[in-house]
């Protein structure tokens, strides 16, 4: 399997483009801004772009939309609850997709959004905004921090810490960094298992 | 990127060496692995998809070529000089760094998190998009890079320096720095 990562400087944002070989059909995660070095990296590996996953529908990760349907017309996978102003394949919680000859398994982790989804591809993880290097997704309150952070320790935290990471925003990494590093990860998880015990106590 | 199969030796969930069913670790050949790794390591071809995790590297001056989804995650390198190679989306994650020089170094969704770095010199190198996320350094000089969009939240930072820097977008949350030397870089920008 080759990853390429392409950096939109429009929405600071991560663009993924999967294929399991040279001149193999292709996906593209998250669209965030589509110009000629994202092209060229579709082109000069001979890719045929037919998949498209949308880890949330934020202005930054889907606005390359646009180009790419007028260029390539690529099956567009995304949340059930969102919609857009392009055909989509609705997808749910445990669904296993298979696209370009690579297993997608579908996680959804709530709290950044309430559509995001997480990708695993093999022993790729893609994060979209809700697990980053060094930082979690932000929340628009503290209980949807709370449902981020549970989502996150109970879909993602399970997984092989060998696993690696690749966010929406920022630099790649691996579970068990995250584990070790994830300050408001570690800070936050502290808080919560205080309170269960002071509960327990009461 | 390479392979994603892990050991066949029980409870083991390292990535296997490129050929065979184990990880370097558990591998009954690990002369013969380490001698292949070090003769692609000093040969003119650039290293695309290898992964050797836990090997030790000493003493070692590696030619002008680019480190690609690569993994060498767990090494010890001491006294190499990978000075003017690049970096793409390769992991060099929990090494120990001892004497190694990264000069005019290119480097781009690379990771060195967790890794302890002795004396290791960086400088007029371009490392964007980087992770150093809990590194441990001492002695250590990133003066003249540009770290745009790099990562060194969670570290601990000892007598190093990051004199004349771009720091735009570079994180430094969490940091524990002693004796640390920011001068003449833009460390408003970053995020601290």
């Amino acid at each position: 399997m080759r990853i390429y990562q392409h950096f939109s400087v429009v929405g600071f944002c991560n663009t993924y483009l999967i294929g399991s070989e040279k001149g193999s059909e292709a996906i593209l995660i998250d669209p965030g801004h589509v110009d000629t070095e994202l092209i060229h990296l579709i082109e000069s590996n001979e890719f045929k772009l037919k998949h498209v996953l949308l880890t949330h529908r934020h202005q930054a990760h889907t606005a390359g939309l646009g180009t790419l349907m007028k260029i390539y017309n690529p099956t567009i996978y995304a949340s059930a609850f969102s919609s857009y102003e392009y055909p989509v394949k609705p997808i749910s919680d445990h669904q296993v997709l298979t696209l370009s000859e690579l297993e997608v398994e579908v996680i959804h982790v709530p709290g950044h959004s309430l559509d995001s989804m997480v990708y695993k591809i093999d022993h790729a993880l893609f994060t979209g905004d809700t697990l980053m290097c060094g930082r979690v997704g932000s929340t628009e309150g503290y209980r949807e921090q709370a449902l981020l952070l549970k989502s996150i320790w109970t879909r993602l935290m399970s997984l092989d810490e060998n696993i690696l990471l690749f966010p929406g925003h920022g630099t790649a990494s691996k579970l068990r960094i995250e584990r070790m590093f994830n300050h408001p990860l570690l800070e936050l998880g502290a808080i919560s298992s205080e309170r269960q015990n002071w509960r327990d106590e009461e | 990127m390479f392979n994603f199969k892990t050991c066949a030796h029980p409870q083991c969930h390292a990535y296997i060496c490129e050929e065979g069913p184990f990880c370097f670790h558990h591998s009954p050949n690990q002369d013969e692995l380490l001698l292949h790794c070090t003769d692609a390591l000093l040969g003119e071809q650039d290293i695309l998809d290898l992964s050797l995790t836990g090997g030790e590297f000493e003493n070692l001056t590696i030619p002008k070529k680019a480190f690609i989804s690569s993994n060498m995650a767990w090494c010890t390198f001491r006294n190499i000089d990978f000075s003017r190679c690049t970096f793409i989306t390769s992991f060099f994650d929990f090494c120990l760094f001892e004497g190694c020089h990264f000069n005019e170094i290119t480097s781009r969704y690379s990771i060195f998190s967790g890794s302890k770095m002795l004396d290791c010199d960086f400088s007029g190198s371009v490392i964007n998009h980087t992770n150093f996320v809990g590194i441990d350094t001492l002695y250590c000089d990133f003066s003249d890079c540009d770290l745009y969009f790099s990562n060194f939240g969670t570290s601990y930072l000892r007598d190093t320096k990051f004199v004349d820097c771009n720091l735009k977008k570079a994180d430094f949350l969490h940091t524990d720095q002693r004796r640390v030397d920011f001068r003449y870089s833009n460390y408003s920008e970053a995020h601290h």
